[in-house]
């Protein structure tokens, strides 16, 4: 196993607002490795998108603070790399795309001035060179005519097209990593899937590790190598997908696996949910956040913060594991 | 464009013409009249004729390039404006430079530096202005920059001097730039302050954007971002505001003209309007309306060249 | 226990209100207007002279011989004349607001709502007017008319209906194509009631902010018109006829251009300060955030 290539690790995100601090990371850890194709999943809310834009430094400081934790790319902790520095990495080794396509580009330029501009300020050539790799990375996402379409707008452009641009854009500078922030929920069910498979492709093909960020697990199912599962601000779960499908060992994994509506289910299943919502982060919480709404809590759940512990290849932040007939009777 | 053009051109002729300025009185003060010499001036005027005819006359004069004459002094409007043109133009000219310059560096810097000392000054300046006429400032400006220094013997400040006579390329003074310099800031400033919260409310707004997010995570330095990407897109708002100012220039030449005692055209209606001279008033408002319309529609055209989105057709009732 | 976000919620006029009262700016445009009204109402009743009376003190300074703030020209009472002053400027910029915001309300809700070739020509109409610059209108109107009190008032209305126009036609516009206003109509409600009900009370917050800078731009526009000559004219003690008539005075007595000035200047920007406080308090955008 090669060393990991990017490593988020305990990282703490607070943020003054006027009502107070609002603990919205507390103590995510991460790993990926080169070439890795990693899931992040959880609801809206769990932190998933802070800790994507930590990465490249993009959330705004204030009001955000980072009081502890690391961001290690290669070696360096991101969250100390001056501002020139991380410029360089945004987009030539770390590349991210967002959520929706449409407000993601800028409704004034041509597409292909905005890929251009993407090359020209990771790499010394001229505006014609940098305007044929557009083109060749238009086409390598799947642009048809790719040569005109070069020189339309975004609103010129389909859902699905769009989002391919993203991603041409994106790999143009040839990153080591590429950070896809919920990148098909905003289109239709049909496109979704192209596009994850362009991710895919994509990443194997030039050996990018992904790591993938959405609330839906039907998209991580197909894709991933491995998924963590955050909840209110910290890695509950993280587990290779397969394991973590088959056999989910934290109650809030363990619940999602059950609200999916099974296509082999008796008619007239009601469809099971996870009773109350995500707790406020304000302040900060103590015990077990899912505690408040977890089936198997016990006292000590809402007192004190259970560890990330390992569990041979994947690992698991649930006091009650402790206890080797849960395990079993969980599933 | 030009329906509207005409239509507010009728809209004046329909207000002048219906109770008439009297061009009788003007020129013979309170004596009274043998009524054939009434008729000739009357016949000269074309006041004798029915509404309608007046109204074709009107529109043939006009074709023409003739813009009636003036009832007090019989001198064609054309000459009367040509005089007036040369100085307001050359007002608004320096003073939509400077106010473009005051708007853009006031709009860009308190939005970059929002929060900041800067930023508050600039606040505190753009709404204050907001409440001062422009008469008002003009004449404060009159005060401290002609009568205080004066007094108290600050030479240094005493801007106030004559309007220059000697132009090049019809716009820049030789002699007597100072007496420019004045009149034009005090334009300026009007809208200036105005235009320059748009650009910084709207730059705001724009940051907000998520292609700002993309910007940034592209590598991209800040200059890039705000000059290249954030600028243009809130320039269009801006454009509009902008548009809509520069037809209220007119109000606002005509009380500096005033304050600062300039031969403007500005001043050439507000006195032809005290006298009722009608076709003066009426020949010069053409103008000045033309020139809205012709304004509006470079406006129109700018959106298309900003915004690619929009076709020029796709024109709103903004 | 439940995890819901701590907080009371507030109904939307309470929430208004509250940030309004927040807003020091706003305050301070409050203050100084109410000040100003407590002068323009007490004003005559307090001071010993009447804003026509010629006094034997010509352009005697501020304090001096029982004349509060001084004496013009003509030896009248500047305290007098100028709150006489505000209270002509406020009671023209009120009745002209108000009447520019029913033109408003109505052609602009007709236009909107109806919309077809209703709409088009109203718009059209609107677009004819904007191209006039306001002074124009005022020569126009008053140099045909003459300059008495309702004449002014008719000039300042023709020069601000179409703004009202413009917002309440938008407006009703936006309101009227939300789903929930197409979910009242599909159930069968009334168009009056969906008018009251449901269009009304979104198109208001817009229409409380354009009325306070209507209100300062007619208190404005009338004293441009008056300086210039073709507003109110002597001896009706308009705030832009004193600043007019001061001019000659600069050198000697400046007193007589920086009251009325001031004066001016402070009723005009204390609207407009509130009118900002309001359009900051009323902005959806903005609640929950700071």
């Amino acid at each position: 196993m090669s060393e990991p290539i990017l490593h988020i690790d305990d990282l703490h995100v607070n943020f003054n607002t006027s009502d107070g601090v609002v603990k919205a990371i507390n103590g995510a850890s991460l790993k990926l490795n080169p070439g890795e194709i990693v899931g992040l999943v959880g609801e809206s809310g769990s932190g998933k998108s802070v800790t994507a834009m930590s990465v490249l430094g993009l959330v705004p400081k204030p009001p955000a603070t980072y009081p502890m934790g690391r961001i290690l790319w290669k070696g360096n902790d991101l969250l100390t790399t001056p501002e020139r520095d991380l410029r360089e990495i945004r987009g030539g080794e770390i590349s991210m795309i967002f959520q929706d396509p449409m407000t993601s580009l800028n409704p004034v330029y041509t597409i292909g001035h905005q890929i251009s501009e993407m090359i020209r300020v990771h790499q010394r050539v001229s505006v014609k060179k940098a305007h044929e790799l557009a083109i060749e990375m238009m086409e390598l996402v799947g642009v048809p005519k790719a040569k005109q379409r070069v020189d339309d707008y975004p609103h010129q452009f389909s859902g699905g097209m769009r989002q391919r641009a993203m991603i041409a854009m994106a790999l143009s500078c040839n990153p080591e990593l590429l950070i896809a922030d919920e990148p098909t929920t905003a289109l239709d069910v049909t496109i979704q899937a192209q596009i994850i498979e362009i991710i895919e492709k994509l990443a194997r093909e030039r050996n990018v590790a992904v790591l993938l960020i959405t609330h839906d697990l039907g998209v991580v199912a197909g894709v991933c190598d491995r998924i963590s599962v955050m909840y209110a601000g910290r890695i509950v779960e993280e587990a290779p997908v397969d394991e973590l499908f088959e056999r989910p060992l934290m109650p809030y994994t363990w619940g999602l696996m059950r609200s999916i509506p099974k296509m082999n289910s008796k008619i007239r299943t009601k469809l099971h949910t996870i009773p109350g919502s995500p707790p406020n982060l304000l302040g900060g919480i103590e015990g077990c956040a899912f505690a408040s709404r977890c089936d198997f809590a016990i006292e000590k759940c809402e007192s004190v913060v259970p560890e990330l512990a390992d569990f041979g290849g994947r690992a698991a932040r649930c006091h009650r594991l402790e206890e080797k007939s849960f395990q079993e009777n969980l599933n | 464009m030009f329906l509207v053009v005409w239509a507010a051109t009728t809209l004046m002729f329909a207000l002048f013409f219906v109770i008439p300025g009297d061009p009788i009185s003007l020129k013979s003060g309170e004596k009274s009249i043998p009524p054939e010499i009434l008729k000739n001036i009357e016949a000269k005027y074309g006041l004798d004729q029915p509404v309608i005819v007046q109204y074709g006359r009107f529109w043939k004069n006009l074709f023409k390039g003739d813009l009636g004459y003036s009832y007090k002094n019989e001198q064609s409007v054309n000459v009367i404006l040509g005089d007036g043109l040369s100085t307001s133009a050359r007002l608004l000219f320096w003073a939509a430079v400077t106010q473009l310059l005051i708007a853009f560096t006031v709009g860009l810097v308190s939005a970059i530096r929002r929060g900041s000392l800067g930023d508050r000054i600039a606040t505190i300046f753009t709404v204050g202005v907001q409440g001062i006429p422009v008469f008002v400032s003009g004449l404060l400006a009159q005060y401290f920059f002609g009568v205080l220094p004066f007094q108290m013997n600050w030479d240094w400040l005493n801007f106030f001097k004559p309007w220059p006579t000697e132009w090049t390329f019809g716009v820049i003074p030789i002699e007597g730039w100072r007496g420019i310099v004045l009149p034009a800031i005090v334009v300026a400033l009007v809208d200036a302050a105005f235009i320059a919260r748009m650009l910084r409310s709207s730059l705001l707004e724009v940051l907000r954007a998520d292609y700002i997010r993309t910007a940034f995570a592209k590598g991209l330095s800040p200059r890039r971002v705000w000059l290249h990407h954030a600028l243009r897109n809130a320039l269009i708002p801006v454009v509009t505001v902008y548009g809509t100012s520069i037809i209220a220039i007119f109000g606002v030449a005509v009380q500096t003209e005033k304050v600062f005692s300039l031969p403007g055209m500005g001043s050439t209606i507000a006195d032809a309007a005290l006298l009722q001279d009608s076709p003066v008033v009426l020949g010069l408002a053409i103008v000045v309306i033309a020139f809205g319309a012709f304004i509006n529609l470079i406006v129109d055209l700018s959106y298309a060249l900003i915004d690619p989105r929009i076709k020029v057709e796709n024109r709103q009732v903004s | 226990m439940r995890g819901e976000n701590s907080g009371v919620s507030l109904s939307y006029w309470q929430d208004v209100r509250q940030r309004f009262f927040a807003n020091k700016i706003s305050i301070i445009g409050l203050l100084i207007l109410v000040i100003l009204v407590i002068l323009a109402i007490f004003g005559p009743i307090v001071s010993r002279y009447s804003s026509d009376e010629l006094t034997a003190d010509i352009l005697v300074g501020p304090f001096q011989n029982g004349h509060w703030l001084g004496t013009d020209d003509l030896g009248r009472d500047i305290f007098t004349r100028v709150t006489d002053g505000i209270r002509l400027s406020l009671t023209v910029a009120l009745i002209v607001t108000l009447i520019s915001v029913l033109v408003g309300v109505s052609l602009g809700g007709i236009a909107g709502y109806f919309g077809g070739w209703v709409d088009n020509l109203i718009s059209r109409f609107i677009d004819t007017w904007q191209v006039i610059p306001f002074v124009l209108i005022g020569f126009a109107v008053i140099s045909v008319f003459g300059s008495s009190f309702w004449i002014v008032v008719l000039a300042l209305v023709l020069t601000g209906w179409y703004s009202t126009t413009r917002l309440f036609r938008a407006s009703v516009m936006q309101v009227k194509s939300l789903d929930y206003v197409e979910a009242a109509r599909a159930s069968g409600v009334k168009t009056s009631r969906i008018i009251l009900r449901h269009i009304g009370p979104n198109a208001i917050p817009p229409i409380i902010v354009v009325l306070a800078f209507t209100i300062a731009g007619s208190i404005l526009s009338e004293s441009v018109y008056a300086f210039l000559g073709v507003g109110f004219r002597e001896p009706t003690p308009s705030l832009g006829v004193m600043i007019s008539g001061s001019r000659n005075y600069l050198t000697d007595k400046p007193f007589v251009f920086f009251i009325p000035g001031s004066v001016l200047v402070l009723l005009t920007l204390s609207i407009v300060l509130i009118g900002d406080g309001l359009r900051d308090a009323l902005d959806p955008k903005m609640r929950g955030s700071k």
